[in-house]
């Protein structure tokens, strides 16, 4: 921003004004916040500190000192600088998320630098101060990037006062697109831009534009001051916002995915002079070098965190950790509408998990956001004379489990969440990669020594050993005589747990070398024949990700289009031929209520044409059973692919896995239960809760899915974060699906959210019983799929499915340092996997 | 032969004419008298069997023991009550009958018809009209229909006349704009711009800059080619041939009077950040802007009266169906009046306006006292229009609109007997035997 000296000289005589006319600083508006550690951002950490407030300001920082009696005081564990996202699109696409409140993305024309996102930012989104809840105190509000030239962003508080109040800085910046979204709103409608190489052209010649434009308006107003009877050119919205970046008193923040990308924007802001933020840049860690040697760069990181390009090879990158490791601005954003905003730190922690340093990572979600957007002397550190935008929380701050206990905003409470315990252990971190014996290879049988064995059916075990012989646990306790020969792997310091398992996976049916799914069979709304297995591809990179995450057995499943989608297999995630790697086949038949199996034009339409198809479904096999034992000769009844899928289902043989969010759809499965006597598995369940006393008393269990994720479809009725501790704490059993990710998120780690170790500290954070967290992930889930007999636990003569820990399992540091399928170590981590 | 045709033609023409005239002089000196009946002036005290005296289409004096003069006609009413005539704020009257065989208020081929004028529409023989006047609405303001981010100009026009010259009261009374879902459902959802509420703005943005450049532009050369201007004598004059007219542009001419105060920004806007967008482009340009619907008007409702910015409520009857309408509420007319809030009951719509008396009720049902909404139906959209000198209210020298209800003239179940629009019985509805029926009978 360009200095305007007498606008700030006018700004700070009003406010000294104003201070001179309010009484002496009163108690009312006075606030004092005390942090067992105080995380500035700036400067350090300060044990045992101490901030005051006054009125919207910090006033004081620093160790516990004399304050006036009387004023107000907060106490927390750990307290931060209030979150800065400088990338999300709440508001701009407000919930419900249809056409009527799309207001983000103008498709209508690729260059439109005279939008003003803040001219469709709807103040009653019901979601707009969801950030509060994870901290976030400001957020930058954009324009979606469907346009080369998308628009100027606004910046705003989250809190409860009238809109004009919220507007902190408009315009921050001018959005652009360098990247194929605008290909992909325009060109495959046969419209320009369809190539990568029109999308910078756009770019480039309306800067060149917009600079005829300038030169037109100096001409003018030269000649209009030597006297001159001239008519002004005309006045234009758009080149004048370009102009604003041209003069460099706004950046551009270009969205770039590619390396290639991130060089075509240095290109373009080099030949016009821009300020420079980068937008996601997934792919920047691959020209580190070249990065480096250009200054002035920010680089605005995520939502996908971690990422692996063609030449990796399957390992994944931090790339926020390896650019801030290189000494370049980092910020992160969650990139998101609706409630998901409040996962910003969510998305720092994964960082964090994967070696950034949380110094850096801190900095990352508060002062150099505030930087991107030139809001670094108002926000983004705890310091006196800055806004007074904290955050309490009740543990450290990129541990899963910490929960925000509070969030003050321009020195009022803004957010104020219940008081819960947080979670600790006295197993100390150990993130480092695990040194396996010399030509461990494939023993025939092999001992673990570890710090403590998670056997999950059992007490954790303190210096615990474990026996593996053939693919099995041959023995588990403290004081084990090792086989003479066998090799011990030496985990102590480490922490022993079965293999996660995730009971409603679609892993190997999407994304295939040709870029297809087999996910539904669209074509009809009920497919009860259809079986996953013929469509899995074992050899999809997603397997070696779902190893990497100690992901270990997967319940494989269609998806929720159809009414009846097909029936599941499960299977362990190691292996090259599916038919090796089942262990359970036609384990379930998925059944999809509420929105996303209906129809545009023919049945069903509505949710009581589903029911309606699926009765008759149902029936209709039951009819067929009674044909083939009234026939003489049941082999003269034409078979019927369809019905004999359902007669698995209604014999109890097979269970069915009910998709449903919305509490009427899980009524209706329960009704659909009770009326064919289904062994039934509920599956989402977003609103389980709410049901909670009717699933328990028919003791169906829910796999409750995209828990911490994206919650933006209207299914997704009341969304609680609590909703797996109350369901687990009523008795039911639950367990939780590990995403498989889409195409930006691919694979399915951090955005993704692809890991169960991960889910169950959110679940934590949102008051489950640790207990019940890791049992849900583990035993429970195997119980789900009906195979808790083998898998689950780690207890003699089950699978030897087991992941080798870095730290407690819920700590954010402890990562599966090797992950063993079957007895065969089928991952293990390198030192410097994700940073380097 | 022709010529002969043409010329009875012209003298049956003249003698209509002359006809009229004498008519219209008859009706002008015409003296009547409402007597015995309670009337509620709005703008002053009531009175219990009062008398309503009217002369030449305007009312002459209002109360109790008013002397009546030679040649009055008296018109007993006793038992019931005379209000002024309703003004329903925001209708597209006199524009459709029947959807599927013609519509003509509604112009959806461009986001900006700012040059239409809805007097060019209006037909004075649509049904709907006598219709609302037999409820009662003696006014009305007759707009484009919304959906077009600029729309065209509204006339406040009375509910009786032979052409639509005679039924105008105010032209233009308002430039009519649409903010929110309308624009963006009906163009882009075809792909034309604008598709986002962050476009609309652009675009009337854009569209006002244009108006007000052009503006600057037309005083520039209007100076130019003044004598102050004008060479001196025995200079060369090239410098005035050289000023040549801009082109015609109907669209932005329709802009400028709004800028330049002389004519209100009528926008239509439900959602609170709409609301709020509107305020913003008043501050830009100066606007005098009147929010039309207004579902979330009464969340900004302090800020609305701060700024002097009035609402054209409605309707509330129909709690809408649309996405931006979810923010309604029944209490929002009893929340803007507790406010200080301008504001006037609307049924926006081509067919309804025989509604209006139940908006007010619907408002009184959640809590708006019946003052203030007898209010709502008459002094206040005569304010917001600037006509309250002409109208609104039961005074000396206003237009004689006036309805005599038997019952509340806001119940439900009251009834319409008679509605004098300019001094003149348009409605009589007394029932048999009544004065007018007499005369019918005759």
């Amino acid at each position: 921003m360009r200095e305007r000296p007498f606008g700030r000289l006018l700004v700070s005589l009003g406010a000294g004004i104003l201070f001179l006319l309010r009484p002496a600083v009163g108690l009312d508006d006075s606030l004092i916040i005390k942090g067992k550690r105080v995380y500035t951002a700036t400067r350090g950490i300060i044990e045992d500190g101490m901030i005051l407030i006054s009125g919207r300001k910090i006033v004081r920082v620093g160790k516990a000192f004399p304050a006036a009696p009387g004023v107000r005081v907060l106490q927390a564990e750990s307290v931060i600088p209030g979150l800065v996202d400088m990338h999300s699109h709440a508001g701009v696409f407000s919930l419900p998320l249809v056409a009527e409140t799309t207001d983000g993305n103008e498709t209508t024309n690729p260059v439109t630098p005279e939008l003003r996102a803040l001219d469709s930012l709807n103040f009653s989104d019901p979601d707009l101060l969801a950030g509060l809840a994870g901290g976030v105190t400001t957020i930058v509000i954009r324009p979606g990037s469907a346009n080369v030239i998308g628009g100027t962003s606004v910046a705003i508080k989250l809190k409860h006062a009238p809109p004009e109040e919220l507007i902190l800085k408009e315009p921050c910046d001018l959005k652009m697109t360098i990247e194929y979204n605008p290909v992909e709103f325009y060109g495959k409608k046969g419209r320009s831009p369809s190539t990568l190489m029109t999308v910078y052209h756009l770019a480039r010649q309306a800067f060149i534009q917009a600079q005829e434009y300038g030169r037109a308006w100096e001409d003018y107003e030269k000649r209009k001051s030597a006297g001159e009877d001239v008519s002004p050119p005309r006045k234009e919205l758009g080149k004048e916002n370009l102009l604003l970046a041209l003069r460099r008193e706004i950046p551009v923040h270009v969205h770039v995915c590619t390396a290639s990308e991130i060089m075509s924007a240095i290109r373009l802001a080099g030949e016009f002079n821009l300020r420079l933020t980068l937008a996601h840049v997934p792919y920047a860690y691959l020209i580190l070098e070249e990065l480096t040697s250009k200054p002035g760069i920010h680089f605005n990181v995520g939502p996908t965190t971690l990422i692996t390009y063609y030449q990796d090879r399957l390992e994944l990158k931090n790339v926020a950790a390896i650019l801030a490791e290189a000494g370049l601005p980092v910020s992160f954003e969650a990139d998101t509408v609706g409630r998901w905003q409040r996962n910003l730190l969510y998305f720092a922690s994964v960082c964090v998990r994967y070696g950034m340093n949380p110094e850096e990572a801190l900095k990352a979600v508060t002062i150099r956001a505030a930087e991107g957007v030139g809001l670094d002397r108002k926000i983004g550190s705890i310091e006196e004379g800055k806004d007074a935008d904290l955050v309490l929380l009740n543990g450290e701050p990129f541990e899963m489990t910490t929960s925000v206990e509070a969030a003050v905003v321009d020195g009022r409470v803004e957010f104020q969440g219940e008081k819960r315990e947080a979670f600790s252990t006295a197993i100390p971190d150990h993130p480092l990669p695990l040194v396996f014996p010399p030509d461990f290879g494939r023993p025939d049988g092999f001992a673990v020594k570890a710090g403590t064995i998670f056997t999950i059916s059992g007490p954790p075990l303190a210096n615990g050993i474990m026996l593996v012989k053939r693919g099995k646990i041959s023995g588990i306790g403290r004081n084990l005589a090792v086989p003479k020969g066998w090799p011990v792997i030496d985990a102590q310091g480490y922490i022993v747990m079965p293999g996660l398992i995730n009971p409603r996976s679609y892993l190997g049916l999407e994304a295939n070398a040709r870029m297809m799914r087999s996910l539904d069979e669209v074509s009809q709304p009920a497919v009860p024949e259809m079986e996953v297995k013929h469509a899995i591809d074992p050899q999809l990179p997603d397997f070696h990700y779902a190893r990497q995450l100690g992901l270990t057995t997967a319940m494989v499943t269609p998806g929720n289009l159809n009414v009846i989608g097909g029936r599941g297999a499960v299977l362990k995630t190691a292996g090259d031929v599916i038919d090796r790697m089942i262990i359970k086949d036609r384990s379930v038949i998925v059944f999809g209520l509420g929105d996303p199996a209906k129809r545009q034009n023919s049945l069903p339409l509505t949710r009581m044409g589903i029911v309606s198809l699926l009765r008759e479904k149902l029936q209709k096999a039951l009819e067929y059973r009674g044909r083939k034992e009234r026939a003489r000769n049941p082999e003269d009844v034409a078979f019927d692919a369809s019905a004999e899928a359902l007669l698995a289902v209604l014999e109890g043989m097979t269970p069915v896995m009910v998709h449903c969010d919305r509490m009427d759809d899980i009524h209706t499965a329960l009704r659909l239960a009770d009326e064919f006597k289904l062994r039934m598995i509920l599956a989402g369940g977003t609103e389980a809760y709410k049901v909670a006393d009717e699933i328990r008393s028919r003791n169906i269990p829910v796999v409750l899915e995209r828990v911490f994720r994206r919650t933006t479809r209207t299914d997704d009725g009341d969304y609680d974060p609590r909703n797996p501790a109350w369901l687990s704490r009523k008795g039911i059993r639950v367990a939780f699906k590990a995403e498989d990710g889409g195409i930006w998120t691919r694979p399915a780690v951090a955005w993704g959210g692809g890991d169960l170790l991960e889910i169950a500290a959110l679940a934590v954070q949102h008051t489950m019983d640790p207990e019940d967290a890791l049992r849900a992930i583990t035993l429970d889930a195997a119980a789900i799929i009906g195979l808790d007999d083998r898998l689950g636990s780690l207890e003699i003569g089950k699978d030897a499915d087991f992941l080798i820990l870095g730290g407690h399992p819920l700590r954010v540091r402890a990562l599966p340092q090797a992950v063993f399928i079957d007895g065969r170590l089928v991952y293990a981590k390198k030192k410097g996997e994700h940073t380097r | 032969m022709i010529g002969k045709k043409v010329l009875a033609g012209i003298l049956l023409a003249v003698f209509l004419c002359l006809a009229a005239g004498i008519a219209e002089k008859k009706e002008a000196e015409r003296v009547l008298a409402l007597c015995g009946g309670r009337l509620i002036t709005v703008s002053g005290p009531e009175y219990e069997a009062g008398i309503l005296l009217i002369r030449g289409g305007k009312i002459a004096a209002v109360g109790k023991d008013i002397p009546l003069p030679d040649g009055v006609e008296r018109i007993e009413i006793s038992g019931c009550t005379v209000v002024p005539g309703f003004i329903d704020a925001f209708t597209n009257l006199g524009t459709v009958e029947i959807p599927s065989a013609s519509q003509d208020f509604d112009e959806t081929v461009s986001p900006l018809t700012p040059q239409l004028r809805i007097i060019d529409s209006i037909n004075p023989a649509n049904r709907f009209f006598s219709e609302a006047r037999r409820s009662g609405v003696t006014a009305a303001l007759c707009a484009p229909g919304d959906g077009n981010l600029l729309t065209g100009r509204s006339a406040l026009i009375r509910l009786s006349g032979q052409t639509v010259d005679s039924m105008i009261i105010k032209f233009p009374a308002g430039l009519h704009g649409t903010l929110g879902e309308g624009p963006k459902m009906r163009y882009g959802q075809k792909g034309i711009y604008p598709f986002t509420r962050m476009a609309e703005i652009a675009l009337l943005r854009q569209t006002f800059l244009d108006a007000s450049q052009r503006a600057d532009e037309l005083k520039r050369r209007d100076k130019k080619a003044t004598p102050a201007q004008k060479p001196k004598p025995g200079q060369e004059s090239d410098q005035l041939v050289a000023i040549e007219p801009l082109p015609q542009d109907l669209k932005l001419d329709a802009l400028i009077p709004a800028l330049e105060g002389r004519v209100p920004v009528i926008l239509a806007a439900d959602r609170l950040d709409d609301i709020l967008s509107a305020l913003r482009l008043a501050d830009e340009f100066q606007l005098r802007v009147i929010l039309n619907h207004g579902v979330e008007a009464y969340k900004v409702a302090d800020r609305l009266t701060q700024r002097n910015i009035p609402v054209l409520l409605g309707p509330l009857t129909d709690t809408g169906t649309r996405l931006e309408q979810l923010g309604f509420s029944r209490e929002s007319a009893l929340r803007l009046s507790q406010a200080g809030v301008l504001f006037a009951f609307q049924t926006g719509s081509y067919n309804r306006s025989a509604t209006l008396r139940d908006q007010a009720g619907e408002a009184m049902a959640h809590g708006l006292p019946a003052a203030d909404a007898l209010k709502a139906l008459t002094l206040s959209p005569a304010r917001i229009f600037g006509v309250e000198d002409r109208m609104g209210s039961l005074e000396a020298g206003k237009s004689a609109d006036v309805v005599v209800f038997e019952g509340h003239p806001l119940g439900r179940a009251s009834k319409v007997r008679l509605v004098i629009i300019g001094g003149k019985i348009v409605e009589d509805m007394r029932g048999p035997g009544s004065p007018a029926d007499k005369e019918r009978d005759e």
